[in-house]
């Protein structure tokens, strides 16, 4: 049975107190949440820090609110099952429901925090393995060693950000609030992730993901979230597909975005795909036309389940088939 | 540093018992459940939650107990497998899982009464679809679920049928 | 007659779901020094050295056992060809090195962190095919070549039956390892008591167990007791040893009481899988639909250690021609040593990939000559009297025909079958297959088949209650449960009235292994033997009986004619599975199962729909999710997030077993096996029925969805008799 290796255990109980915590420990302390995946990439000796921070006992990061005028705050304590079943999610931001509900299985939703599956970490065939294995193939970029075992000649590290929650919230445009020892700073979610999958979060080590906010959702909304998976439960996406459009009262798109996710350490967003849609009234035409710059722009690598040419092929079949959900069922804001 | 951390003294509260005792903070709950409290009805089957053989109840919800610290359980209210059973009886899953064979092999029974258990706590109705939802988080490699999810129906339908009477 | 067929509760449902049960990790004791294996970690290499000091000097380390520990290092169910610990080389991943014993996990831990071995890789074998040829590297030097077996089965002549015969197919096909996935990972614990050694665990035959982990030490078998706790699933994977070598040494040598406890990894890495299977066949039909001749080659990747690949091959081989009587067959099946992970039993034995390609061919077959995949069937189908490959009839009961008529009736009534598809035509096509399937109950090939029970009774002047002592494994099965109910039936008794003693070689007789579909009939017919002779002593001081049950004589196949009488007693079944195909993604739905057994006589109903449910859980599994990978003899997969077993979101909704009774001449009332039948045909069904719906064939298992895509781009390029006449139209449409 793997078991975690031994850290001591330092819960926090307010924002202060974690940032207070962090800030002592530095490098020697990495904070949790719901604990589901950084636990599970302990027993793999991923990470073996010494002091955790517990975020758990912080209740009043854990809330869901919306208003009008400032649009929706998700603390980021928040299960992933709050947010699946808030009824102002399923109502306003129905992409970003759907893709929680999407996320592993109905314990996993319940362990896990939407700080959590934003902060996840990058993941690849070569690296979420168990320390024998990783040190039998002599280990690779993120692991210490100075090659990627996925692309010899890469400098960076092509680890995949998996997270089902990334790309809706990038396609509704959401900011990222960061506490740290010098107070809070906003990020937008695109700043939030790096182009490289060995720290792929631009939060400072003592620092906490304490909020995520999204502007209130506009009249005429609408949006969709599709997942290649090989099962209809547990698995982490192969490929997700974000969308988010307005209509004016017309029926024309005013706005878009398409971001892509589980490519390589952040989403993509696909920003010539959005410029195919506006102006259209979501015409099968446009949405072909969107989903072929969508298949351009998405590079998948030979990192996570299936192939690299099969991901690479379902872009242009995922990204229409959520151009479909938001120009037909997808409900409207 | 590298002195193992001292451990630490807590109680749990486990099936409605309040228990003192004393694991290091890199115990999971699984663990000390099984090693410490002699409660091995919650069973290991991946340890890094992939298959729901360990799920055990946190206040009500289904948790994984591989991926959960026995620290970060300290008041909270745990129930395991050997908790279901009220005072001398069945709880009316564990009946209809032993009435519907729902239990074969019986290592993933455990974990799978228990989610069952949430959901019906939650929807004493549930559809079909929705029993297989709630339960697509524990694997069975032996029943194929049709007997599985044949018992939680059953079961919902007794509880609901109690409730009338 | 009062018990038969009834839905008893099983005797350990009870333990089961109140948490009660107890599996090998349970009884871990805090006394016991645990036990930490040093794996390979490489393909094939030579050991230089292997340096324990630092690890001994690791607080809490007791002792790091090797090689030169093990008094007789070589073990096999059939060829004991497999070290307990490498001696010299390695010749897989999961090839175990050294033992660390500590007295607790994490010295155990840290102790197997420091062992210190010196290789020299070796060229690894990691294809079979390739590991044929001559001038390959030898995985176990001193061998001609790597074969470890070749099959060869004739009966009349091919080359002329293919010069006559109307059309003539070609095919390729390929399938990939099965992890078993039992739930329970690998674990027991091994400690002397009154001067025997226990070893107790989960597997699927005491005796047998018992015999090899003597010998392994030199003791006698008496001087080793094998014990059965609760057994979270086997099917078939628990049949080589994997932990129970190692408590026993280990309790052996250092006399005290020993435990581990695997986790999915290593279980994943460390016990073997089903065969990989490359298989190219030739079937020829005559214009009236009678298949004239079908020549296979077979040839299964057998890993490192010979395990049970002899024997899966001879299965594999003469199931080449499934549930058809060909006059004209040449079968050459070959397993081949490689240095991955070893192949060996795992539920279905080798049928499940002979079935793949023959159940495919017919199919084809079918629509070359423009004839109803099932009329085909029907043509061909194996009678009471039909000669087998081997040159004899088969044994008596044959009901293959009877079992695919009644698949047929209750496809038409549950599934969208025989009827025009009137749904607009999109990227999503349905569409139905059939296919049947034979697997031998028992086993096959002369090897020594019996079990033995006895069963004594008590009571005044009515018989009040009944012990019955037989060493049968309940792997999950409900082995127990449908032995009680024989035994019950038998002796007029309630099932609660008879104790059933049968987890302890020390103290139930061999019944022969919990494999080849076997213990209902084996054992059920020792502990039904055993009642009725042990009834006919009652009223008496000794109402007790030893029975055991031989049934009719097998033979290996004479090495020139290659005829012989192979197996005793065949379940046989048939399947119709509806799938959806999402040709945009290639990924596949499926909708319903149609499930058809002859069952002989079901001891106990549910016991049986709930092997054909569980076991399609796994047929499912094999055919589109389970793709155990492996590089260079690595496996790229070892974890249940990337191994994927289907959930219950990934099963079909509509799941129908459907049960026969025909009787079987052995089996208790009649009862044959079941439980490794729906894996048989479901991945030739389900390739059929990917054919219905697209005219694309899928001829690689996993049937990944990239794999399907490639499949639906190369139908464009088959020839016209080849595709169906509407691709939307179910298979009934071409009559």
């Amino acid at each position: 049975m793997q078991r975690l290796p031994p850290f001591s255990y330092e819960p926090a109980r307010s924002v202060a107190e974690a940032v207070a915590l962090l800030s002592k420990y530095g490098a020697d302390a990495m904070p949790v949440s719901g604990g589901t995946d950084l636990y599970a990439n302990m027993k793999q000796r991923l990470f073996a820090p010494k002091v955790l921070v517990g975020l758990r006992p912080i209740r009043a990061l854990r809330f869901i609110a919306y208003d009008d005028a400032r649009g929706l705050e998700i603390g980021a304590l928040a299960t992933v099952r709050d947010l699946a079943e808030s009824e102002i999610v399923v109502a306003r931001y129905p992409a970003l429901a759907r893709a929680a509900s999407s996320i592993s299985t109905p314990q996993l939703r319940a362990m896990g925090t939407v700080g959590g599956n934003l902060c996840l970490d990058t993941r690849c065939n070569y690296y979420n393995q168990n320390l024998d294995w990783r040190a039998a193939l002599g280990f690779c970029l993120k692991n210490g060693a100075d090659i990627c075992r996925v692309a010899t000649g890469s400098r960076t590290c092509l680890a995949v950000n998996a997270s089902d929650l990334a790309p809706v919230l990038q396609a509704f445009g959401a900011t990222v609030h960061l506490a740290g020892a010098g107070g809070e700073r906003t990020l937008d979610i695109a700043q939030f992730f790096t182009d490289d999958g060995r720290n792929a979060l631009a939060r400072d080590a003592r620092e906490i993901l304490v909020k995520i906010a999204l502007p209130p959702a506009q009249p005429g909304t609408r949006s969709a979230y599709r997942k290649l998976r090989q099962r209809a439960s547990f698995d982490f996406p192969l490929l997700g597909v974000a969308s988010v459009v307005r209509l004016d009262a017309g029926g024309v798109c005013r706005d878009a975005r398409v971001v892509l996710n589980a490519l390589g350490p952040r989403p993509v967003e696909a920003l010539e795909a959005a410029q195919c849609l506006i102006g259209t009234r979501l015409e099968p035409e446009a949405l072909a036309v969107a989903a072929d710059a969508a298949y351009k722009v998405g590079k998948p690598m030979e990192n996570a389940g299936t192939t690299l040419a099969y991901r690479k092929r379902m872009l242009r079949v995922f990204t229409r088939r959520t151009l479909e959900d938001v120009a037909g069922a997808g409900a409207p804001a | 540093m590298s002195v193992a951390p001292p451990k630490m003294l807590a109680t749990l509260r486990v099936n409605g018992a309040e228990i003192a005792c004393a694991f290091n903070p890199n115990r999971t709950l699984l663990e000390v459940l099984r090693e410490d409290l002699a409660l091995t009805g919650t069973k290991h089957g991946c340890e890094m939650g992939h298959c729901g053989a360990c799920t055990v109840l946190v206040d009500g919800e289904t948790v994984l107990s591989c991926l959960t610290l026995a620290v970060e359980c300290v008041d909270r209210e745990i129930v395991t497998v050997e908790g279901m059973a009220g005072a001398g009886e069945l709880h009316p899953l564990q009946r209809a899982f032993v009435e519907c064979g729902a239990a074969q092999c019986g290592y993933c029974t455990p974990g799978m009464l228990l989610s069952a258990a949430a959901l019906l706590e939650s929807n004493g109705a549930p559809r079909k679809s929705e029993i297989e939802a709630a339960l697509a988080g524990n694997l069975c490699r032996c029943t194929g679920y049709v007997k599985i999810v044949e018992a939680v129906a059953l079961a919902a339908e007794r509880m609901r049928e109690a409730a009338h009477a | 007659m009062t018990l038969l067929g009834k839905r008893l509760a099983r005797p350990d449902a009870l333990d089961k779901v109140t948490g009660a049960a107890r599996y090998p990790a349970d009884i871990v004791r805090d006394d016991m020094l645990r036990l930490k294996v040093v794996f390979a970690q490489r393909a094939h290499a030579r050991i230089l050295s292997i340096d324990t000091a630092e690890a001994l000097a690791v607080p809490g380390v007791v002792a790091v056992l090797t090689a030169r520990d093990v008094p007789y290092n070589r073990y096999g169910l059939v060829e004991e060809d497999q070290p307990v610990l490498c001696d010299g080389v390695v010749r897989y991943w999961g090839d175990k090195v050294a033992l660390v014993v500590a007295e607790n996990v994490r010295a155990a831990e840290l102790g197997a962190q420091c062992v210190r071995v010196a290789y020299e890789d070796l060229p690894a074998v990691t294809d079979a095919r390739a590991g044929m040829a001559r001038d390959a590297q030898r995985v176990h030097a001193g061998r001609a070549d790597n074969v470890l077996k070749h099959v060869r089965i004739r009966k009349g002549d091919v080359e002329r039956a293919f010069a006559s015969a109307h059309v003539v197919l070609e095919g390729e096909f390929e399938t990939s390892w099965q992890e078993h996935a039992y739930l329970q990972p690998d674990a027991g614990v091994a400690y002397y008591e009154d001067g025997t050694l226990v070893v107790e665990t989960a597997g699927q035959w005491l005796h047998e167990d018992r015999k090899q982990l003597a010998k392994m030490l030199g003791l006698a078998p008496e001087e080793v007791a094998v014990r059965y706790a609760k057994i979270g699933g086997a099917f078939g994977g628990r049949e080589d040893l994997s932990v129970q070598t190692l408590l026993a040494l280990a309790t052996w040598k250092l006399q005290r009481p020993t435990a581990i406890v695997w986790s999915r990894e290593e279980s994943i890495v460390g016990h073997h899988k089903r065969h990989p299977f490359w298989i190219r066949a030739k079937w020829g039909a005559a214009r009236d639909g009678r298949i004239v001749a079908a020549q296979t080659e077979l040839i299964a990747d057998g890993g490192a250690y010979a395990s049970t690949s002899a024997e899966v091959l001879k299965g594999a081989t003469l199931f080449a021609t499934s549930t058809y009587e060909i006059e004209n067959v040449a079968s050459d099946g070959y397993a081949v040593y490689t240095n991955n992970v070893p192949s060996g039993a795992f539920r279905g034995f080798g049928a499940p990939q002979a079935h793949f390609a023959a159940e495919c061919m017919v199919t084809r077959l079918a629509h070359a000559l423009d004839l109803d995949p099932v009329e085909i069937r029907r043509r061909n189908v194996y009678r009471e009297g039909s000669i087998e490959p081997t040159q004899h009839p088969l044994p008596a009961g044959v009901s293959a025909a009877a079992v695919l008529e009644r698949c047929v009736e209750e496809a038409r009534a549950r599934m969208h079958y025989g009827m025009p598809d009137l749904r607009p035509r999109t990227h999503l096509r349905r569409g139905v297959g059939i296919a049947s399937g034979i697997k031998n109950v028992g086993y096959s090939f002369g090897f020594p088949e019996q079990a033995t029970a006895t069963v004594e009774l008590f009571g005044e002047r009515e018989i009040e209650r009944a012990i019955v002592r037989v060493g049968a494994a309940d792997v999950g099965q409900g082995a127990h449960a449908a032995l009680r109910q024989i035994a019950a039936e038998t002796l007029g008794l309630p099932p609660h009235a008879v104790r059933m003693i049968t987890d302890d070689s020390a103290r139930a007789p061999d019944a022969g292994s919990a494999s080849a579909s076997r213990l209902t009939l084996m054992g059920g017919r020792a502990v039904k033997d055993a009642a009725d002779a042990a009834k006919a002593k009652f009223p008496g001081p000794d109402a007790k009986a030893t029975v055991q049950f031989r049934p009719p004589a097998t033979t290996a196949l004479d090495p020139q004619t290659t005829a012989g009488r192979p197996n005793y007693s065949y379940g046989y079944v048939s399947q119709a599975v509806e799938v959806e195909v999402d040709t945009r993604t290639g990924q596949i739905r499926i909708l319903k199962i149609v499930s058809a057994h002859d069952v002989g006589r079901a001891i106990d109903e549910q016991l049986v729909e709930g092997q054909i449910e569980g076991c399609l859980a796994q047929a499912v599994g094999y055919v589109l999710t389970e793709h155990l990978q492996l590089r260079d003899g690595k496996i790229l997969t070892p974890h249940f997030s990337t191994y994927l077993l289907p959930t219950t979101l990934d099963m079909p909704t509509e799941v129908y077993p459907v049960l026969l009774e025909l009787a079987d001449p052995n089996g208790p009332f009649g009862a044959r096996g079941v439980a490794e039948m729906p894996l048989v045909p479901f991945a030739g069904a389900v390739a059929n029925a990917i054919y219905a719906a697209t005219g694309a064939w899928v001829t690689q298992l996993p049937m990944t969805p990239e794999r399907v895509l490639a499949a639906l781009s190369a139908s464009a390029q088959l020839v016209p008799h080849e595709r169906p006449r509407d691709p939307v139209m179910p298979l009934d449409q071409h009559r």
